[in-house]
């Protein structure tokens, strides 16, 4: 028996209209999504559409190339531990190498996660290296740095709170300046608070108005942001949001273009995996040029430090890709290592292997063996610490054609989240300083804060 | 297909009038004397007061508990602490891995834990502003403040700090003695077939199964509906809405919970459809679905084009082949083994933005692909998982698209709302009007409503009543598959058991070698073990009662029962979700893709669970009420089957029923 089939209503519609509404649908969506964003964001639709689509970048999830020949070990640092003698396993977000007091003579900042203080590391007599807390308990401060806000003539403390230290997306992280009253006591000004949680903060004059502004770099976890903080004066700030991407580890202010004011540079990790110069106009306005961005979600990003590596008058970026707190444990990824981005100008970036690293966390520039070219220290927190081969802290030394030797350092202390150079002893060449965040296995209460003595000349002789 | 093969009016149908249309039994309505209501009443009340009472004499001297917790991806240990109310609890903490928290809402406690570290910082979550107060020890007190204390004895503990995909799940149980909610949920239960024997016991109630045609109370619904493009416009936006939760499933963040893919979808939608939209519409959200909407303009398109080539000729070929849907897929079977698939993997494509996008774009190719056949709704009717949720439970839905009166349909020859007219399409589900007495298999899509010539086709509302009538052996699998997995759900979701969730993680942890056991369990349970016993527990009925109906058909009609049970536990699954959720997909309706957009500004709130000291009473409570109609439903089918020996004939059914029912009010409430 024939089955009945429904027909179509007598009168014949034209499926012209609704056709073109369901291509209208299907287009406009994603159109207005794209078009939306790009405008929010600052970038262009092109970069708007790598930001979204990385797979049109070249692919990096590969073993990272070891571009750098591997050579002999050779002891010349010396290291010492310094500060606070560590209760129980340490955990610290970052360190500055400043003169706090003026008094000649390097100190250390360090941002405490663990007594959740700001440590000052003052370095007095010469030599002699004794820590005071300089701040109240703040929540999980993660980065500290310097910089004399209020033009007071003393240097002031800008800390970066982060509220918790572990993958958190709630409001928690806070912007506070301990103003030095000029004798290193310090009076707490929460700069804004209630805000997703901050890994770095930094200062720099960016509207010309004399005044130190700041720019913020917020992690949060899925909800980040960028912002730059106008100074009012009086300790009145002025936010102005730049872009909302989660991840932020470093906002590093620097004159990217050479147009005599101050642009700066953001590393925006989780899923982003993008570096970002924001070009200022010289008036606070910024406009976002995505420089460089890994293909791999899991890259890694950890940090970034700025610095003329090829010494062409452009300011280089130095990267380091080694973040594993997203495994568990934590282990290295085979693409885990140091880079730099040369400077090409025009807000263009060429990217150029150093070489490997598991777990890489920090670099830092730094003619260690006095050749006049600098070299790269780098610091591991993830590394195979089951391993005795396994590096912590490992140097790569510069042929001064940017080609580059790795030479091993040192496996302990493990864990290392940062470094700093600076010639701590006055003797003329740059020491180390590493800070220790041991948050997973093995648990172990050293190397808090150590610094490495250069000897270089004379191992050579 | 004539509508008369289309639902072959089955015998059981024939011989009970309970699984025929409830319009018709209205005939003998005969009212329960008000003595039998009282009876009923204290029945229920000493179900309540009982255990309350028993509860209460059940307490203990408080004492000093020193409990030390163990976090690690996903879980607690221990899961689940049992105290009794005042004790003083000591806890202290410790990460096995990463970094972990312990968010105690009821007791406004969030203890942030971290590796290697015997400190914890502490927050009182009323005070978020507050720093968080570093202590190696948190000491609170068992139970909450004031009658709360009386009320609240289970409270949830779960990890508000992000350690991977399945954070979401990780879990415990504080639980607080004397479990009023325990007891009195039993006791209710334990009232509830006595009651029901009480009332039964007299004349057999009637079904008033009052009807209000909508179309007479707002005129203006009628004018819209038979708007020619109606569902066509309606669905559009839906379509809108449907592909944006695509793009942001594949392009937005991946934390399931900051992605309005996901959220929209198994947060909003989903526990919408489950607590209100079906319950109340029926099968109303068939008429938005967005998913047939390219798939039927392609199909009228053609139809429109040459309406006699399909009216008369042979069926489209496809490189010769003709494309003839087979008669053994023309049944529920296939959309609830497609639904089974999608119920197995569920906990991944939740977790997963991109998989719930390639669900619905799998979802969205299906139909298109299946409308290239000359049938229409092909997808909707066999294929759609979601269909075999919404045309199950529709059957319990208020709305209902029906004929007005049986009159103008038995004198109708030319069947307009099967065939199509003038003003409107053909019944794509193949339907006649006149003979639609349930809402399983009616889409919605209101083309009868314009094209009946005799404008007999109206939406109703109806006060009372529920289609009881299980057509097949496809939907009787249906109603049971949907029950299990009603309740599977419940317990992978909600339970302190981490470890069953470890043996389904395929995300981080890949365990494909347990998660295969438990896909061929949950398989096996649901197509063959819980069919079984249902099916010897129904000829234990029958070989007690001696009814006049073979065990095969008892077994397919009283799976009817397992509907109400099913829809029970469907809705405290959806409840639980949304009111842990909701602030989650708030946020990310503010910021869909995570982008750092802010479009309702909401995107920065903080999470938290709505009425969270009251969700254990409204699941056990949806347990309770689906208990009450199950039960009904299966007696009032032994009623008709075998009257005289009614309960002894439920008795089997019945048992498991209210095992299965206290089962899960021990779990939503201990």
């Amino acid at each position: 028996m024939r089955k009945p089939r429904p027909k179509s209503p007598g009168k014949r519609r034209s499926s012209l209209v609704p056709g073109l509404r369901i291509l209208a649908i299907i287009l406009g969506v994603p159109l207005l999504v794209l078009v939306y964003q790009a405008h929010k964001s600052g970038l262009s639709i092109g970069q708007m559409f790598e930001h979204i689509f990385k797979g049109a970048r070249e692919t990096d999830s590969e073993p990272a190339t070891a571009k750098a020949l591997r050579g002999s070990k050779i002891d010349f640092l010396t290291p010492t531990p310094i500060g606070f003698p560590a209760t129980d396993p340490p955990r610290i977000g970052s360190l500055e190498i400043v003169d706090l007091d003026k008094d000649g003579l390097p100190d250390i900042l360090v941002a405490d996660m663990l007594a959740n203080r700001i440590g000052w590391i003052r370095q007095y007599p010469a030599g002699v290296y004794t820590e005071t807390w300089i701040s109240p308990v703040l929540p999980a401060p993660a980065h500290v740095s310097a910089a004399d806000i209020d033009k007071d003539g003393d240097l002031d403390v800008l800390v970066a709170c982060m509220g918790q230290l572990f993958p958190n997306n709630d409001k928690i992280g806070s912007v506070v300046i301990l103003e030095n009253q000029g004798k290193q006591n310090f009076t707490v000004h929460t700069i804004v608070d209630h805000i997703a949680r901050v890994t770095d903060v930094r200062a720099a004059d960016f509207n010309g108005d004399g005044r130190p502004d700041l720019v913020v770099g917020q992690f949060g976890y899925d909800d980040g942001e960028t912002r730059w903080m106008e100074n009012l004066g009086n300790w009145q700030f002025r936010s102005h949001i730049l872009q909302s991407l989660s991840g932020v580890i470093h906002t590093i202010p620097a004159d990217i273009d050479g147009d005599g004011d101050m642009d700066f540079v953001s590393l925006v990790s989780q899923e982003w995996e993008e570096l970002y110069v924001f070009e200022n106009d010289g008036r606070g306005n910024f406009k976002s040029h995505l420089v460089w961005g890994s293909t791999n979600e899991d890259y890694g990003s950890s940090g970034i430090r700025l610095a003329d590596l090829n010494k062409d008058g452009k300011m280089d970026i130095l990267l380091t890709n080694g973040d594993a707190f997203d495994y568990l444990p934590p282990r290295p990824r085979p693409w885990h290592s140091v880079q730099w981005l040369e400077n090409k100008g025009g807000f263009k970036f060429e990217h150029h292997p150093i070489g490997k690293f598991p777990g890489a966390s920090g670099a830092v520039a730094v003619d260690l063996d006095g050749d006049s070219d600098l070299d790269v220290a780098a610091v591991s927190c993830y590394n195979f610490w089951e391993r005795p081969d396994s590096q912590s802290l490992i140097w790569f030394e510069n042929d001064g054609k940017m080609n580059f030797t790795e030479r091993d350092i040192s496996h302990l202390p493990t864990h290392l989240i940062s470094l700093e150079a600076a010639d701590m002893n006055g003797d003329g060449k740059p020491d180390l300083v590493t800070v220790r965040m041991n948050v997973y296995q093995p648990f172990t209460k050293d190397g808090r804060v150590v610094l490495w003595l250069n000897h270089w000349a004379q191992k050579q002789q | 297909m004539p509508a008369k093969e289309r639902h072959p009016t089955t015998s059981a149908a024939v011989v009970f009038p309970i699984l025929g249309n409830p319009a018709k039994a209205a005939v003998t309505d005969v009212p329960t004397s008000p003595g039998r209501y009282v009876a009923a009443l204290l029945i229920f009340l000493a179900g309540a007061i009982l255990p309350a009472w028993l509860a209460a004499v059940q307490t203990h001297r408080p004492q000093t508990r020193d409990i030390h917790i163990e976090a690690y991806r996903y879980g607690f240990s221990p899961s689940r602490i049992h105290v009794n109310r005042g004790d003083l609890l000591r806890l202290t903490f410790s990460t096995r891995d990463t970094g972990q928290s312990f968010f105690l809402q009821d007791y406004d406690l969030h203890v942030s834990i971290t590796p290697g570290n015997r400190m914890v910082s502490v927050q009182r979550l009323s005070r978020p502003d507050d720093p968080p107060v570093p202590m190696d020890r948190v000491e609170f007190v068992a139970g909450m403040p004031g009658w709360q204390g009386w009320l609240v004895s289970k409270s949830q503990f779960r990890n508000h700090t992000y350690n991977g995909p399945m954070h979401g799940t990780e879990r415990g149980d504080l639980i607080v003695a004397p479990n009023l909610l325990l007891y009195l949920g039993l006791g209710l239960l334990a009232a509830i077939p006595l009651a029901g024997f009480v009332l039964a016991r007299g004349p057999k109630p009637g079904r008033s199964d009052r009807r209000v045609n909508l179309f007479r109370l707002f005129p203006w619904l009628k004018r819209m509906l038979k708007a020619p493009s109606f569902q066509f416009n309606l669905a559009l936006p839906m379509l809108a809405v449907f592909w944006f939760i695509i793009l942001a499933g594949l392009l937005g963040t991946k934390v399931a919970g900051r992605n309005a893919g996901p959220m929209i979808t198994w947060v909003l939608w989903l526990s919408g459809l489950i607590i209100v939209l079906v319950p109340i519409g029926g099968r109303i959200w068939c008429t938005a679905c967005p998913l047939p909407v390219i798939g039927e303009w392609m199909q009228r398109h053609h139809l429109s084009q040459s309406p006699d080539e399909l009216e008369n000729g042979t069926p489209r070929r496809i490189f010769g082949v003709p494309l003839i849907w087979p008669s053994w897929l023309s049944n529920a079977w296939p959309r609830v083994l497609l639904f089974l698939l999608l119920g197995t993997f569920s906990t991944t494509i939740v977790a997963l933005p991109p998989a719930t996008s390639w669900m619905l774009i799998g979802l969205m190719v299906m139909a298109i692909l299946t409308s290239f056949f000359p049938e229409q709704r092909l997808f909707c009717r066999y294929l759609c998982p979601i269909n075999s949720y919404i045309s199950l439970y529709s059957t319990t839905g208020r709305v209902m698209v029906r004929a007005v009166s049986p009159q103008p349909c038995a004198g109708c020859t030319e069947k307009f709302c099967l065939t199509g007219s003038v003003k409107g399409w053909g019944c794509p589900y193949g339907l006649c009007m006149g003979e639609v007495e349930r809402n399983n298999d009616c889409g919605a899509c209101m083309e009868c409503v314009k094209t009946c010539a005799y404008d007999n086709v109206a939406v109703f509302w109806r006060s009372e009543g529920r289609d009881k009538e299980i057509a097949d052996y496809g939907e009787a699998w249906q109603a049971i598959v949907m029950f299990a997995l009603g309740c599977l759900y419940c317990v992978i979701n909600f339970g302190a058991w981490d470890r069953v969730r470890d043996w389904i993680d395929l995300l981080d942890k890949k365990n494909w070698g347990t998660f295969s056991i438990y896909a061929v369990v949950v398989w096996v349970g649901c197509l063959g073990v819980l069919p079984l016993l249902w099916f010897v527990l129904t000829k234990a009925g029958v070989a007690m009662a001696r009814p006049a109906i073979a065990a095969k058909d008892a077994f397919r009609a009283t799976t009817a029962a397992l509907i109400p049970i099913g829809l029970g536990c469907w809705i405290a699954f959806a409840l639980a979700t949304v009111l842990s959720m909701m602030t989650f997909a708030l946020q990310s309706l503010s910021d869909p893709f995570n982008w750092g957009w802010n479009l309702l500004g909401m995107a920065g709130s903080r999470w938290h669970i709505i009425w969270s000291p009251a969700i254990a009473w409204l699941q056990v409570g949806c347990v309770l009420v689906g208990a009450v109609y199950a039960i009904q439903t299966l007696y009032d089918f032994w009623r008709g089957a075998a009257p005289r020996r009614a309960l002894l004939a439920s008795l089997p059914l019945g048992s498991f029923l209210w095992i299965a029912s206290a089962s899960m009010i021990w779990f939503f409430a201990a």
